[in-house]
């Protein structure tokens, strides 16, 4: 039988730890895979990824009638989207409807099934990859799974992701990987009985904070303040830290953290919206017929009034920026609150904008505004950086892309006691300072008066 | 069990070393779910923190692992430390074969200006002189002559001696080039700085001071006078200081031939006698003059004199060298013609050892005991190498170097002289005759003055009559610029007051100057021609020259009222030179540079191609200096125009007529004839102004003047050819240069910044390292407090003359830049960090001390495209040997030897070298080469092949390296002894004559000298003694595989 971990069936002597970094996206999922003694980072690249973009693995399940879950459409089947989503809204008797087994079941059995599907191509890829390198190796796997979201919620879900990761790698192991093993894997994790083989270690760690550990551990780092916006479909997640070295220990501060539903895609969504409330406004009125002594109009305008400025784009998207500007912000003020005199607010908040929306203008302008204000204000200024490719990364992925890969770079990472996290929940708000002391209570005695 | 502070390294990659913090953490296993332990490993490499459990690391014992043994056990490291190493090795500043001078300084490169570079480095006595022809940047050859001898051998204090109006140039030019800030002293003060140096050998300083300034005056070895001067005090102090610890330890002589005996003048004597004593007390010399090198010539034999007084003691001595040379001569051409066999090259071997000056000299020797086999006279590389042995044993090789115009394709350009004779009107005619008679008159009167000088008011209206006439108007001729400028001399100016006074009493008679300027026939002709030049090409730049300032200031006023601006350039302004230069490359309308010789001393005029000479110097060499400010190395047009105006009918007609234009000085470069031409053209000036001549007999002088010129010139040419042909010129030494160019054997920024980065992280952890751009070498840097005490004590204790700010108690980070560059090609303001930064030696001083700072064993995969290599793709095995010498001289040299794996064949030394080096450069980790390598077979393959050509190679670089040596120290023996009798004789004669007066003390004083004297040249015998034979030794630094695709 082929041998699902290692290079071969052979007895090796020599130990090579592999971490899997596996960021399990919203519409996509990335895998890294670092070799942390010889300091080397492989992006996976998947067979059935985007065409233009085989690293981005879509997160969107299929199955075929043996009830196997595969990673490409088979036969026409429908596939199973926004997994992430609907885990995350995570209600366990939230049933989904698989049209071809024609059963139900739930999101936490898809995820499992498709993270431990993808889970095994990526080892498969790399031992098929990298045999000649280090087929002299004991691979030791490692698998560092992304979770979503910082501060109360992360602790709430962070076991519950890790028994995700536990189900997923034990999953990994079947040959074939069907619905039914997924859902028995499942059973176990409740009762907390899954058992694994072949891996040293599974962990969890914040997107956010795995999307700046590869930034946090190279040369170009900054000890400073800095300001994440990560654009995404369907979020704009926003979050500040600060970030420094302690005595060997990296130490994370993260002072705000917040998702609002403002990603890319939102401003399509956005547009819709006002054109579907001006054309229901204007129907309401359209029935009304013209005076018929005033000459018949020559132009349809004339039937649909301030088309062109009820439905200026400009004007649109200006209503949606001001909301992304607000976000942004509302993440400074508190900031303010938590870290009043940080010197960055005058040099400008190392700010990295990530995510696929991350090139789209109306995001680009909300930072120039911010520094128009802080010039005429005197609030906190950003200033964009970018996230560099680490040069260990062995890929032709061109340095324009590295963003997308970034939280799984991170995760593949050997962080275990690297770093120190202080969550938004943990950090309180600086005291505001007391007023000045009258200067009567220092002096105490009448002859003063 | 591992303990805190334990070095261990990786078991699944052992190149990756790095301390045990003691720092655990646990982690559940959760196949067991037992708990297992994980140790906080600092790894040097990249500066984290990585946990590991035990089984996979190892602890390394500190005990140096020879590579050969790693190979055995398949341990392979990374190709960065093949970097490192190769950098550690370099900056050491011992290699043999690597030129530290190369591509730091702020110069173009040209080949021929590194090959006095490496003649310095093969001199036998420490001395050279460059006698390349002008306009090929003599003064940049020194300056790369410092900087290479500065970082081999950490030179501290470099002493200029010019003449006076050389002295700017050479500060702006050390400083410009090579970011030298040397100082311009006097005699007094360049006492102090000698004292000091007396005192403290680790005083560091760059002096430039004039041979006017320092030149003693007459008695001023007088024992028993009380002479305070400044000259005479310095003048005891370098005899006083005479074989002792030297002072000085690169003096540079420009000008040189001022030095020469042969002179009739004293003021040459004086300086002789400063040349010499300065030399007393200097380590290297370097002479510079264009003087043409042919073997009959005493001015040479003067200057070789100064540089190995041991070999060139007596004037007849190049009849003698040329015998003793002429057998190695034909060894060398037949070698290299490869025409020669084994008896015939030993015969013409022992032909040259029967001579007496090269009897005991041990190289030839040894081409006796270890002749060359047949097989070597056969292969292209032995039997170069085996000329070039001969030629290092030449007696004239290492004493010389000649670069001629000609031999520089960089400069080949035609000159296209265009001349425009202008007619006086009766105004000008009228100024002209009565200001010639009045000089004629005058110089008749006062013959016995340096006749030449009293001509200096009829060369100022020769350039220009109505500046002339304005300028004695104000009195305020400065004049010895002027002489230097036409004549090539400098003489007393002061003499010159009477006849100006002369003229001035005269001046109503001359003519009226609102007349002449109004009727200036020599601007009008000017006019035309800038004009129909614009016309042509609106932003043309035109170069003109006069010789006499008030000239250059009337053309500046006026050009002005025509609305053409012009930049003037003497020397006099006030604004930076490259400033004024700047402005006028660049702003578009200032199409004339109005510029003396002085004025454009020292800065590159090549981007004009026309050149218009508004007067004419009658030194022919004046003329060739101007040329050659656009036609030198970088002008771009094939063709140059040089304008020449002239006033029709005048001595400067004549002389443009029968001497220039015989001459052919406009048409090709004049090659070697400096020094003799003065003097030929100073005794013609002063014979046509001191007899009263016709027109023809005027011309009849000036062609014997001419003749005379093209006599020397053919003797010379023919000289010089046969000097050539006797004297090593070789073109070895330039394919020398030009591999090292191409070999990348210098240091570059990036290898830098490699090494010091690295061993700052290794050893100070906490030191902020933040690069600022990936791409760019440019970092913040803060030391920890520890690094800056380090370091602090480091350049304390070494005297490190070179600031940095990485020491400073700022809080801020210091803004660095990783560049090998003495002048940064940015003008931010971030610190350069170049081969000599204090970091930089601090950090390779502290590696020395290591025993095992770098991993020796790796596999690397170089892809042939990025390396433009001429080697066939395969896998290599290649050893790198370091060859440490220790003699007169510390020497290193890297050794590489490549074989391919597949058929066993191995690479030249010049390909195995280039295969490792791009490797090390543009190579990446090999990973595979661990699962497809039989590390058993590399094993036999490196030991019984590699490192068995090495020892081969090695014997021979020992030997023939320590014969060199023990010729070297002999005749540092030999000249000690010449020397300590001179001396000796000179003691001898002053107690004698304290003797005869009866000056008891003296006696006595003199002969407690005497005894000093001989006790420090016992001293010193034992010191060369000592190191005549050398001590060497080999190591094995690295091993690894290569696979080229």
């Amino acid at each position: 039988m082929e041998n699902l971990t290692q290079f071969s069936n052979e007895q090796k002597e020599k130990e090579l730890n592999v971490i899997m970094g596996l960021d399990f996206g919203t519409s996509s999922s990335k895998v890294v895979l670092q070799v942390p003694e010889y300091i080397r980072a492989y992006p996976v690249i998947f067979e059935n990824g985007y065409p233009d973009s085989k690293f981005l693995m879509p997160t969107r399940p299929f199955f075929d009638k043996n009830g196997d879950i595969q990673l490409a459409s088979v036969d026409d089947t429908i596939p199973l989207r926004e997994l992430k989503l609907r885990l995350l809204g995570n209600d366990e008797a939230q049933l989904e409807f698989v049209p071809e087994m024609e059963l139900e079941t739930t999101p936490e059995v898809l995820t499992v099934g498709y993270l431990a599907r993808v889970i095994q191509l990526s080892r498969t890829w790399f031992l098929k990859q990298y045999e000649e390198s280090y087929k002299q190796f004991k691979v030791s796997w490692n698998l560092n799974l992304g979770v979503p979201s910082i501060g109360k919620q992360f602790n709430e879900i962070k076991e519950y992701f890790m028994d995700i990761a536990y189900a997923a790698w034990s999953l990994s192991l079947h040959e074939n990987i069907t619905l039914v093993a997924s859902e028995k894997v499942c059973e176990e994790m409740h009762k907390k009985s899954v058992t694994v083989k072949d891996i040293a270690s599974i962990n969890v760690l914040q997107e956010v904070i795995a999307q700046v550990l590869g930034y946090a551990k190279s040369d170009v780092r900054k000890e400073a303040l800095h300001m994440l916006i990560d654009i995404g479909a369907g979020t704009l997640d926003i979050s500040t830290f600060n970030l420094f070295e302690r005595e060997r220990k990296l130490k994370f501060s993260i002072f705000t953290g917040e998702v609002e539903q403002l990603g890319g895609f939102e401003i399509h969504k956005n547009r819709i919206n006002n054109v579907k409330t001006f054309v229901n406004e204007w129907l309401s009125q359209a029935g009304r017929a013209e005076n018929p002594i005033k000459a018949i109009p020559t132009v349809i305008e004339a039937y649909v009034p301030n088309v062109a400025e009820k439905l200026d784009i400009k004007t649109i998207d200006l209503e949606f920026s001001n909301k992304c500007y607000t976000a942004v912000q509302e993440n400074i003020s508190a900031l303010l609150k938590k870290y009043p005199n940080a010197p960055e607010y005058k040099t400008g908040i190392i700010t990295f904008m990530c995510g696929g929306g991350r090139n789209i203008p109306i995001y680009q302008k909300v930072l120039s505004e911010i520094n128009q204000i802080a010039n005429s204000h005197g609030t906190p200024k950003v200033k964009e950086e970018d996230l560099h490719k680490p040069k260990n990364i062995e890929s032709s992925i061109g340095e324009e892309h590295y963003h997308r890969i970034s939280v799984a770079y991170g995760l593949s990472m050997p962080f275990e006691g690297d770093f120190d996290v202080r969550t938004p929940d943990e950090i309180r708000n600086a005291p505001t300072p007391e007023p000045p002391p009258d200067i009567r209570d220092a002096y105490p005695y009448d002859d003063i008066n | 069990m591992l303990s805190i502070g334990q070095t261990v390294r990786l078991v699944a990659n052992p190149s990756r070393i790095g301390t045990c913090t003691g720092t655990t953490i646990t982690r559940e296993d959760p196949v067991t779910k037992e708990k297992r332990l994980l140790w906080q490993i600092h790894f040097f490499d990249t500066n984290q923190y990585q946990y590991f459990t035990e089984n996979q690391l190892e602890v390394v014992t500190g005990v140096k692992e020879h590579p050969l043994d790693l190979i055995k056990k398949g341990k392979i490291g990374q190709s960065r430390d093949l970097r490192k190493l190769l950098t550690h090795v370099r900056l050491n500043g011992r290699l043999a074969d690597l030129l530290y001078s190369m591509d730091v300084s702020n110069t173009d490169y040209y080949a021929y200006q590194f090959k006095p570079v490496i003649r310095m480095l093969n001199s036998v006595s420490n001395g050279l002189l460059i006698a390349d022809e002008v306009g090929l940047g003599k003064t940049i050859e020194a300056g790369l002559i410092w900087t290479e001898l500065k970082n081999r051998y950490e030179l501290r204090r470099l002493f200029v001696l010019c003449p006076a109006f050389l002295r700017e140039k050479w500060k702006r030019e050390l400083k410009s080039r090579f970011n030298i800030d040397a100082v311009i002293v006097d005699a007094r003060e360049a006492k102090t700085y000698l004292e000091h140096a007396k005192h403290n050998h680790l005083s560091s300083f760059a002096i430039i001071a004039s041979m006017q300034g320092l030149r003693p005056t007459k008695g001023w070895d007088d024992e028993s006078s009380n002479n305070k001067r400044p000259t005479t005090l310095l003048g005891k102090l370098l005899l006083d200081r005479q074989n002792e610890e030297s002072l000085i330890d690169m003096l540079v002589i420009d000008e040189a031939h001022y030095l020469r005996l042969g002179d009739i003048k004293k003021t040459d004597k004086k300086t002789s006698k400063l040349g010499r004593l300065l030399r007393g007390v200097s380590d290297y010399i370097v002479l510079l003059s264009a003087t043409p090198i042919h073997l009959r010539s005493d001015d040479l034999y003067q200057l070789l004199n100064i540089v190995d007084e041991t070999t060139f003691n007596q004037p007849n001595v190049f009849d003698e060298i040329l015998k003793a040379n002429e057998p190695l001569i034909k060894a060398r051409e037949a070698v290299l013609s490869s025409k020669m066999n084994r008896t015939e090259f030993n015969e013409l071997i022992t032909n040259a050892l029967s001579n007496e000056l090269l009897s005991d000299n041990q190289q030839l020797r040894n081409f006796l005991l270890k002749p060359p086999s047949e097989n070597d006279l056969k292969s292209f590389e032995k039997r170069s190498e085996i000329a070039s042995r001969l030629d290092q044993i030449n007696l004239l090789s290492n004493v010389i170097t000649r670069t001629r115009r000609r031999d520089v394709v960089e400069l080949k350009v035609v000159r296209d002289p265009k001349l425009h004779l202008i007619d006086l009107n009766s105004l000008e005619k009228q100024f002209y005759d009565k200001v010639t008679e009045i000089v004629r008159d005058f110089c008749l009167n006062n013959y016995q003055y340096e006749g030449f000088i009293l001509t200096t008011p009829q060369r100022q209206m020769s350039s220009s009559i109505p500046a002339a006439l304005y300028e004695w108007k104000k009195k305020a001729v400065k004049l010895s610029e002027q002489l230097y400028e036409d004549y090539g001399f400098q003489g007393d100016a002061e003499k010159v007051g009477p006849i100006i006074r002369e003229l001035i009493s005269k001046i109503e008679e001359l003519g009226d100057y609102d007349e002449l300027y109004n009727n200036d026939s020599k601007y009008k002709c000017l006019i035309r021609v800038i004009k129909g030049i614009l016309n042509d090409k609106k932003n043309e730049k035109l170069v003109l020259f006069s010789y006499f300032k008030g000239t250059l200031n009337y053309l500046k006023r006026r050009l002005e009222t025509e609305n053409i601006k012009a930049v003037l350039l003497t020397g006099d302004q006030k604004k930076d030179k490259e400033e004024l230069l700047t402005d006028f490359r660049e702003t578009e309308n200032h199409n004339i540079l109005l510029s003396s010789e002085i004025g454009s001393e020292g800065i590159d005029l090549q981007f004009c191609r026309i050149l218009i000479n508004y007067d004419l110097p009658w030194n022919p060499m004046k003329i060739e200096q101007r040329i050659g400010r656009i036609d030198r190395l970088g002008q771009q047009a094939d063709k140059i125009d040089i304008v020449n105006l002239l006033y029709n009918g005048t001595i400067d007609a004549r002389i443009y007529m029968k001497l220039h234009d015989r001459l052919k000085i406009f048409n090709r470069a004049l090659g070697g004839l400096e020094p003799i031409i003065g003097e030929e053209i100073q005794k013609l000036t002063v014979e046509l102004f001191t007899s009263k001549l016709t027109p023809q007999q005027e011309d009849e002088r000036i062609e014997q003047t001419a003749q005379a010129l093209e006599n020397i010139r053919n003797d010379e040419e023919r000289l010089e050819k046969e000097a050539a042909h006797l004297i090593a010129y070789g073109d070895y030494i330039l394919n020398q240069v030009k591999a090292i160019k191409e070999m990348n054997r210098w240091i570059t920024g990036k290898d830098i910044q490699i090494y010091v980065v690295d061993y700052l992280r290794k050893n100070f952890p906490g030191t902020e390292l933040q690069q600022i751009q990936e791409d760019k070498l440019e970092y913040f840097i803060k030391l920890t407090n520890e690094a800056k005490n380090e370091l602090d004590d480091f350049i304390k204790i070494n005297r490190i003359a070179l600031n940095t700010r990485l020491i400073s108690n700022s809080q801020m980070p210091i803004k660095c830049r990783f560049e090998n560059k003495l002048i940064s090609e940015s003008t931010d303001r971030a610190e350069v960090i170049n081969q000599i930064h204090p970091i930089v030696r601090f950090v390779s001083k502290m590696i020395e001390k290591e025993s095992f700072p770098f991993f020796p064993v790796m596999s690397i995969i170089l892809k042939k495209d990025r390396a433009n290599l001429e080697i066939k793709n395969g896998r290599y095995l290649f050893a790198i040997q370091k060859w440490s010498i220790k003699g007169l001289q510390d020497i290193e040299k890297l050794f590489y030897v490549a074989i391919n794996i597949d058929d066993e064949k191995n690479l030249s030394d010049k390909d195995s070298e280039m295969l490792v080096t791009s490797a090390a450069v543009l190579g990446e980790d090999w990973l595979e080469a661990s699962n497809i390598i039989d590390f058993d077979r590399i094993y036999d393959l490196a030991n019984d092949r590699c490192l068995s050509i090495a020892d081969t190679n090695y014997d021979d670089f020992v030997l023939s390296l320590e014969l060199q040596n023990e010729d070297r120290a002999n005749l540092q023996l030999k000249t000690l002894k010449l020397h300590l009798e001179n001396q000796i004789e000179t003691l001898q004669e002053i107690k004698q004559k304290h003797i005869a007066f009866d000056r008891k003390s003296l006696v006595k004083a003199t002969e407690g000298k005497m005894q000093a004297l001989e006790s420090r040249f016992e001293r010193k015998t034992l010191e060369i003694g000592n190191r005549k034979s050398i001590t060497s030794e080999k190591e094995e630094i690295a091993i690894g595989l290569i696979n080229l695709i």
